[in-house]
Formats: structure tokens, sequence, C-alpha cells
């Protein structure tokens, strides 16, 4: 389903955002978790994106919009729109028969679904090239 | 002669660069989520949905629930879009948990 490293990272994500006192794991969490692997950061600089400029935005932009807990009773969620992307991608992978969910397949499905910060940043004629 | 003359690129636009222009950026636009009046979900439903999902205290969420009582509908928080659609899913989901037909739905900020 997905790659052993995605899944680490995934679990490694909800673990800081319940430290954090999280309350939404969003698209955006999710979209600079990727920021760090080689191919999505070698896909966007050959779209000439400046992926340092791209972190600054994404930071500022949940800086501004996360909402933390306010029961630490609660336990970290993560958005329909993080739910969307994921299940995007496994649709993605299974429909083509190609193996593994990897991050570049969730910066694809993630282009297609999202309406927030991170579909504004990264150009919309980026869907057929990874389509 | 005159038409092959007419071929020869012009002298000035050799070595000319067009730089392609950054595409421009705006901020996403934010979402309210408002709660839906019915004949049906007790008061005390609707304060405890504003205090449990929102974080409202009692008095906010009192005042959010009599606007909902008398103006047909209420704002109960402005969010990003994605942070406002899942706040407005868990509003129905814990609605229809506990049997009370309360909605709510999200709306663009237009400003």
């Amino acid at each position: 389903m997905f790659s052993k490293d995605l899944e680490i990272s995934i679990a490694s994500l909800f673990d800081k955002a319940q430290d954090s006192n999280i309350q939404y794991i969003t698209v955006e969490h999710l979209f600079l978790m990727i920021l760090s692997d080689s191919d999505v950061v070698s896909c966007l600089d050959s779209h000439n994106i400046k992926i340092d400029q791209l972190k600054d935005s994404i930071n500022d932009h949940l800086k501004k919009t996360t909402i933390l807990r306010s029961d630490l009773k609660k336990q970290v969620q993560p958005t329909l729109g993080f739910q969307r992307v994921l299940q995007r991608s496994v649709f993605h992978i299974q429909s083509q028969g190609k193996g593994v969910v990897k991050p570049i397949n969730i910066l694809f499905a993630k282009t297609v679904d999202c309406p927030g910060v991170s579909s504004i940043v990264v150009p919309a004629h980026m869907c057929p090239v990874l389509n | 002669m005159n038409r092959l003359s007419a071929e020869v690129p012009d002298s000035n636009d050799i070595g000319t660069s067009v730089l392609e222009k950054d595409p421009e950026l705006k901020e996403p636009p934010l979402y309210q989520v408002i709660l839906i009046n019915d004949d049906y979900t007790p008061m005390e439903f609707v304060v405890y949905v504003l205090q449990s999902v929102f974080n409202h205290n009692h008095d906010k969420a009192t005042e959010i629930m009599m606007s909902v009582h008398t103006k047909g509908k209420g704002v109960c928080g402005i969010f990003s879009k994605e942070i406002a659609e899942m706040m407005s899913h868990e509003v129905n989901e814990l609605s229809k948990n506990h049997h009370h037909p309360l909605l709510s739905e999200i709306e663009p900020l237009t400003d």
C-alpha cells in the first residue's frame, strides 16, 4: 500500500502533531512532510519552484491556521482533505498496478485535490506532468 | 526579391530573450462555519456543540445559539477551508450520533 518510508513519515507526523497539541493534521502538514523527499524535490526543481520559499510559505500558512487542542483527551485527527489525498494516491497506484505509494504520488494527488495554500503556490500546470 | 528580403530577420531581434513572468499568488480564501436553525434540536445541545467542537465559552456559545434561534443561522467561526470543512463535518456527525437534526455548512467569506 504505502512505502515503508512513507508509513514511518506519516506515523511521525501524527506523533509530532500529538506533541505540539495540534488538533487537525491538514494537507499542508502532509505537503511539508513530502518536501523532504528527493523525488519530490527534483520534480519541483524541474518546474523552477524554489523549495525553501515554498517551505516558508507553508510554515507561515500553518502558523496562521493551525488549531490547537483545547481538550488533551481528544485525539489528533486527519482532516477530510488529508484523507482524500492519501486515498486518491492509493487509487492512483492501484489503478496502474504499480506497487506502493511514494511521496511523489502524494504530490500528484495533492495537486489535484487541495483547495489550500499548497495548490496556490504550486502551479496548476504540474498536474498533466505528474499524471 | 522583395519576398526574400522580407524573410531576413530584423537584426534588432537577435539576442533578445523573454523572461517568463512569475505566477501571481494570492492567499486562499477563508470560510465560515454556519449553524442552521431547526425546530427540533434542543438549545442545550447547540450550546454543547459550540463548546465542544469550537471551544467557545458558555457565554459566547449561548450568544451564537440565540443568533441561530432568532436569525435562522449563526456563524460559529472563521477558518481555512480544510479546517472549516472538518469542523462542519464534526458538528454534523455529533448531531447524528445524538439523533438531532442540527446541520452546519461552510460558506466562503466574501469581503
